[in-house]
């Protein structure tokens, strides 16, 4: 592992108590430069995981409440008039930031939701025919809440495509619960000095890159892939560009534990998280599902 | 799939060994060598026959899915999944539950393929169903390779719909007016113009929709065994089953209470498959 | 319900089967099948064609009562044969469940055999073997859930057939083997091209354009001279002025062979059936062999008519010791139709003149043929009432049996005892094998007449008339199958067509053919009981080297098995592992990982979990990673063999 990994997943883990699983697949989406969506109720972390973050790895960082009276323009930004020069003068909105938490995303409209989704895919926004690149690198994480609640709109299928990964934090354990509550909450201070900076994040995620994938292992993406479509237990298979999805995030799985080549553990590991919002079904059997699918798939 | 792997000659190999056996008097009585090496290829072939059928059920894995419940009466499809982990392929395999009607298929290298046996499902309650056989004649037609997978289904039977007294009505739907306020989303065609947030639009701040929570049906209906009228017990776990369908087709809220459990009410696919669970563990008459 | 596809793949198979049959069954039987087969090939588009309830025991009953009668009742093989084969044609009617198809595809490989009984030739064997291939095919291809491909098919059939082979021919050379012979059905009496019971002129004549084979012999040392090579068959005593007959008194069995003298000649005479009971010797046999007996006149009789090819061996010497003539004997050999003609008595009276002793008035005979322009034809046309008469004053043209039987008679005539032989002469000496084949086209006749003091002398008269073409005959320049040695053109001196390359690659085509066919003959159609005994022995005495060898070959199998051949040396040290870890009751499931399989396995088995966590290592880091495959193997192997 990259020596200045360590101390930022340590760090991270003393932040977040208990969850180094959900810590380590948060920053491998953000190596695979990725987007993550955290299906959770409020409470468990989301705002601590995604501020720390953007603290350790020296990003500027901006929370955005998502509420259905939001409009595309308050999280965009718009072009205002100057009084003084005369001209129109483009403001940027909060996501002109490298880590954007847009927290409970499904509250607000459509519109909004593809104005965000669209502006995370192009990496730019593009206003009054003038374009504004997002800052490198960007990273948002979304949330929503899992229940559909009255006057929410759900995230359909194209959009949830957008996220490389989609994870659950879940309730701390009860050690962690309890270190928590002796603790009053006060790990998340602004004392948290950056252990790196944006420079070193981007040649991590060029090294991704370069991690090798045998043709086994493709192989057995492959064979992956193609499974979840002639299961038939799920409404949709996964699409070409999930399979893309899950090279990606297996790379920075395995860059992520110090290897230079994928192997088929990476790709297990990071299959739920990076399918299970694509193949979701009704149910809550989801997990279920997805473990059936891993083993009916032999590994080469 | 370590099951033991069974190889026992059809009873269409008695005609084989009747035929060798008349290859080989004839080549004897007339001393023909040509007969004798004939007679020895076709035993050499039913020797190969052996280790090829063998062979075919080799490399082959089974995974039983979960099936899809269903009502009773109907034919149940119990999945699985069978797939050619070897690289050859595999013909003229056979699978079966018990004495059922066998689905015959072949699998190529690498492939899998999702089989749904076919399985009367007269009764209601939860059925475990053991797992099939697999079984090929191939090549020769005069062995049989058997293999029995461990493993069963769980496959939930519903009880049939039954016609019967009326759905009795619950909380009807609230008029709009009682409704929650719940917040705006901007306007998409087809919206009621009494939704529209005018004042809003007088504000400048474009056309806006009033949206409402729906009505709290927090207790819903509650479908309760004890009003039933008097019937035999699969006579009124019909009709409950046909009200529960009912119900959920209408979008409402509905719980059940049965004798020995009770389902607090909710709505969606999820809760009315728990409640036809319900009704199928329902311990039947004591005869 | 079977599928169209394979019902007509079976039907294809059947008919290739049976085809062969057309040239030895009666072509009633055949024409039955035919029908029937036709009949079912309709049916398959139109099922409502088919026959029904009564009509097939109807149909039975008729197709047995047209083979039955077409063979007059004859209780043969050809009639149960055709039964056979008819019946297959009837089971084709109903061909409605799988049961059915097996036995239709096995009752093929019967039919099969059955044809061996006729024809036992090489092209006809890998004929049958290759409907045998096929008919495991239709069976094969229905067996399969699907439509099967031709390579798939093809592939499976070989999977079946390729080792079934050598299986098949280990068991034909050690299952033990039965005397043969339970219950002989006769042959039906085949008209064969052969030599004739009596000798009447033409009869030889009509064999002379005949290509067919009648014999090889292989020799022990070098083969006869040309002009020794005088294969006799048949010695006949009377004559009814027409046709030459034998005599029974003069074929009864002689107890010791005669005893010989001079160059001795061991040789094997392989017979093709003529379903007589001729034997071949080069002149008089000085042993007998088993199937044969030897009669007084000195010529080999089978115990039973050769119906199938037969090898047996015989010594020949230059010249015996014969005992004296019995009266009897000598009473036959001067036996004469009638009084000779004035015609006749006057040329003896001359030829005698200055002749003193049988042999100088043999030799005087011979030159008056010489003399008086006789002519060697093969179409001299029919002689009238009195036909040696008009054959020695008038036509003067003729074939061998003209020229033996003439000079016989005038040898009588003139008091000498004298005797015709007929068999063959000559032959096509194989430059590949060194084997004489012999055809039809060599028969021959000839005479021998009693020297006092020297026995029976060889005299062929043919000599004197056709020199050239006596020569020609009794060394082949060509096998007959190329080029047939014509009289008309021997003698005219015309030159033997040109050799072109087309001639050449013949001539060497059927040198190469007929040398495959006897050696065919010798070791596959010859292996027999004795046969299989010597190999026995030779076994017995070997068993060492037998054993060793035996070991050898499943240590190799054994060994590719377990080095899985020409596989990727990683995967087999890896399942080398797998094989290992399996022994110890942990199995890794397809869909585990290596990685998680070796945690499983360390955490089951911690005292291995070292050598379980550097082979699993070494394992990845290969397979998936960058790492040397055949360095990560044989890491593997030496973590193994350390365990």
């Amino acid at each position: 592992m990259d020596v200045e990994l360590r101390p930022l997943l340590a760090t991270l883990a003393e932040v977040i108590l208990g969850k180094e699983r959900q810590i380590r697949l948060a920053v491998c989406c953000l190596l695979a430069r990725g987007h993550l969506l955290i299906e959770d109720i409020p409470g468990v972390g989301k705002t601590t995981l995604s501020h720390a973050l953007a603290q350790l790895l020296g990003l500027s960082y901006q929370r955005v409440q998502f509420t259905s009276d939001l409009l595309p323009a308050d999280i965009l930004g718009a072009a205002i008039y100057d009084e003084r020069e005369r001209t129109f003068r483009f403001h940027p909105g909060p996501i002109f930031h490298q880590v954007v938490l847009a927290d409970e995303i499904n509250r607000a409209s459509p519109k909004t939701q593809s104005a965000l989704l669209e502006a995370m895919e192009e990496g730019q926004v593009s206003i009054e025919g003038e374009t504004h690149r997002l800052p490198q690198p960007f990273f948002v994480i979304a949330t929503q809440n899992p229940f559909h609640q009255h006057g929410t709109f759900p995230l359909p299928e194209s959009q949830l495509d957008r996220f490389l990964m989609c994870i659950r934090l879940g309730y701390p354990d009860p050690r962690a619960e309890l270190a928590l509550l002796r603790s009053g909450g006060r790990r998340d201070g602004p004392d948290l000095g950056p252990c790196t900076t944006p420079e070193r994040l981007r040649w991590w995620q060029a090294a991704v890159d370069r991690v090798h994938v045998s043709d086994a292992v493709l192989a057995y993406l492959l064979a992956l892939v193609r499974r979840s479509r002639e299961m038939g237990e799920f409404p949709l298979g996964l699409s070409p560009r999930a399979g893309l999805a899950l090279l990606r995030a297996a790379r920075a799985w395995a860059f992520l534990h110090g290897r230079d080549s994928v192997w088929p553990d990476d790709v297990r590991e990071v299959f739920a998280p990076v399918a299970g919002h694509r193949l979701r079904q009704a149910g809550d059997d989801g997990n279920a599902a997805l473990e059936t699918l891993l083993e009916s798939v032999a590994v080469p | 799939m370590n099951a033991p792997l069974r190889l026992r000659p059809t009873r269409r190999s008695s005609i084989l060994v009747a035929t060798l056996a008349l290859m080989w008097a004839v080549s004897a009585n007339y001393g023909n060598n040509l007969g004798f090496l004939l007679t020895y290829l076709l035993a050499g072939v039913a020797m190969m026959a052996v280790y090829h059928s063998r062979r075919q059920l080799c490399d082959l894995s089974c995974r039983l899915l979960p099936p899809e419940p269903v009502f009773a009466g109907e034919r149940a499809r119990l999945p699985l999944v069978v797939e050619n982990t070897g690289d050859s392929p595999k013909w003229g395999l056979a699978v079966a539950i018990g004495d059922g009607e066998p689905v015959r298929f072949s699998l190529a290298p690498g492939e899998s393929r999702r089989i749904d046996l076919p399985w009367p499902a007269p009764e209601r309650g939860v059925h475990r169903i053991g797992a099939p056989r697999l079984w090929t004649l191939f090549p020769s037609g005069w062995f049989r390779a058997e293999r029995a997978f461990e493993g069963a289904w769980t496959l939930w039977v519903y009880p049939a719909p039954a016609d019967g007294p009326p759905l009795p009505p619950g909380t009807t739907a609230a008029d709009d007016g009682e409704r929650e306020f719940d917040g705006f989303r901007t306007y998409r065609p087809g919206d009621a113009p009494r939704q529209i947030h005018w004042k809003g639009l007088a504000k400048g701040q474009g056309l806006l929709t009033k949206t409402f929570a729906p009505a709290a049906e927090a207790e819903g209906v509650i479908f309760d065994w004890r009003r039933l009228p008097p019937a035999p017990v699969e006579r009124r776990l019909g009709w409950l089953c046909r009200w529960l369908l009912a119900a959920e087709r209408a979008g409402r809220h509905y719980g059940l209470r049965l004798p020995t459990e009770v389902v607090a009410p909710g709505s969606g696919p999820a809760h009315l498959h728990a409640c036809l669970r319900a009704l199928a563990r329902m311990p039947g008459e004591r005869p | 319900m079977i599928e169209p596809a394979c019902l007509r793949f079976l039907l294809v198979a059947l008919l290739l089967v049976v085809w062969p049959h057309l040239f030895h069954l009666h072509w009633s039987h055949v024409a039955l099948f035919l029908g029937f087969w036709a009949w079912r090939w309709l049916g398959i588009a139109r099922p409502r064609l088919l026959p029904r309830g009564p009509w097939l025991p109807l149909l039975t009953l008729a197709a047995a009562v047209v083979v039955i009668v077409s063979r007059r009742g004859a209780i043969d093989l050809a009639t149960s044969t055709g039964l056979f084969v008819a019946g297959l044609g009837l089971k084709l009617m109903e061909l409605k469940r799988d049961r059915d198809v097996h036995i239709v595809v096995l009752l093929g490989w019967f039919v099969a055999l059955t044809q061996f009984l006729y024809d036992q030739s090489l092209p006809m064997t890998l004929y049958a073997f290759a409907a045998a291939a096929l008919l495991t095919a239709a069976a094969v291809r229905f067996e399969a859930a699907v439509a099967l491909g031709w390579r798939p098919l093809a592939r499976t059939v070989a999977g079946l057939m390729a080792p079934a082979l050598p299986l098949a021919v280990l068991l034909f050379l050690f299952f033990p083997r039965p005397q043969s012979g339970f219950v002989r059905l006769p042959f039906d009496a085949v008209a064969r091209t052969g030599l004739a019971d009596v000798m009447e002129p033409g009869a030889v004549a009509r064999l002379a354009t005949s290509s067919e084979l009648a014999f090889r012999v292989d020799f022990e040392d070098e083969p006869p001279p040309p002009a020794q090579r005088y294969w006799r068959a048949q010695v006949f005593w009377r004559f009814d002025g027409r046709r030459w007959l034998r005599h029974p008194a003069m074929e009864q069995p002689r107890p010791r062979p005669f005893p010989g003298q001079g160059r001795r000649y061991r040789y094997w005479v392989t017979v093709e059936p003529h379903h007589r009971r001729w034997l071949f010797s080069l002149g008089v046999p000085a042993t007998v062999p088993a199937p044969a007996r030897l009669t007084r006149d000195g010529v080999l009789r089978a115990r039973a008519p050769v119906d199938e090819r037969l090898r047996y061996e015989v010594v020949s010497r230059d010249s015996y010791r014969f005992p004296a003539l019995t009266p009897l004997a000598r009473n036959l050999a001067l036996q004469l139709p009638g009084r000779p003609s004035p015609e006749v008595v006057t040329l003896l009276a001359e030829l005698r003149r200055g002749a003193d002793g049988p042999e100088a008035l043999a030799v005087a005979v011979l030159s008056w043929f010489r003399e008086q322009k006789f002519r060697y034809t093969l179409h001299p046309g029919t002689l009238g009432p009195r036909p040696i008469d008009e054959f020695l004053f008038r036509r003067r043209a003729g074939f061998c049996e003209h020229y033996a039987s003439a000079f016989v008679y005038l040898m009588r005539a003139a008091g000498v005892p004298a005797r015709v032989v007929a068999g063959y002469l000559g032959g096509f000496l194989n430059p590949r094998g060194r084997f004489l084949e012999v055809y039809q086209a060599n028969a021959h006749a000839w005479a021998e007449i009693w020297v006092e003091g020297k026995g029976w002398v060889r005299v062929d008269p043919t000599r004197a008339v056709a020199p050239a073409y006596v020569e020609q005959v009794q060394d082949l320049p060509d096998p007959v199958s190329v080029a047939m040695p014509s009289p008309q053109q021997v003698l005219e001196g015309r030159e033997a067509p040109a050799s072109t390359p087309v001639r050449r690659s013949l001539r060497s085509l059927a040198i190469f053919w007929g040398d495959l066919e006897h050696r065919w003959h010798r070791w596959v159609l010859g292996y027999d009981r004795s046969v299989q005994a010597r190999l026995f022995a030779w076994l017995g005495k070997r068993w060492p080297a037998v054993a060793f060898g035996l070991a050898a070959v499943l240590a190799l199998v054994a060994f590719r098995r377990q080095t899985g051949g020409r596989r990727d040396p990683l995967q087999a040290a890896y399942e080398a592992f797998l094989r290992r870890m399996r022994r110890d009751g942990l199995v890794k499931a397809p869909h585990e990982t290596p990685l998680a399989f070796a945690r499983r396995a360390a955490a089951r088995r911690p005292q291995q979990a070292a050598g379980i966590r550097a082979v699993t290592e070494a394992f990845l880091e290969a397979h998936y990673g960058r790492g040397d495959r055949r360095r990560a193997a044989r890491r593997i192997r030496a973590t193994l063999r350390r365990w």
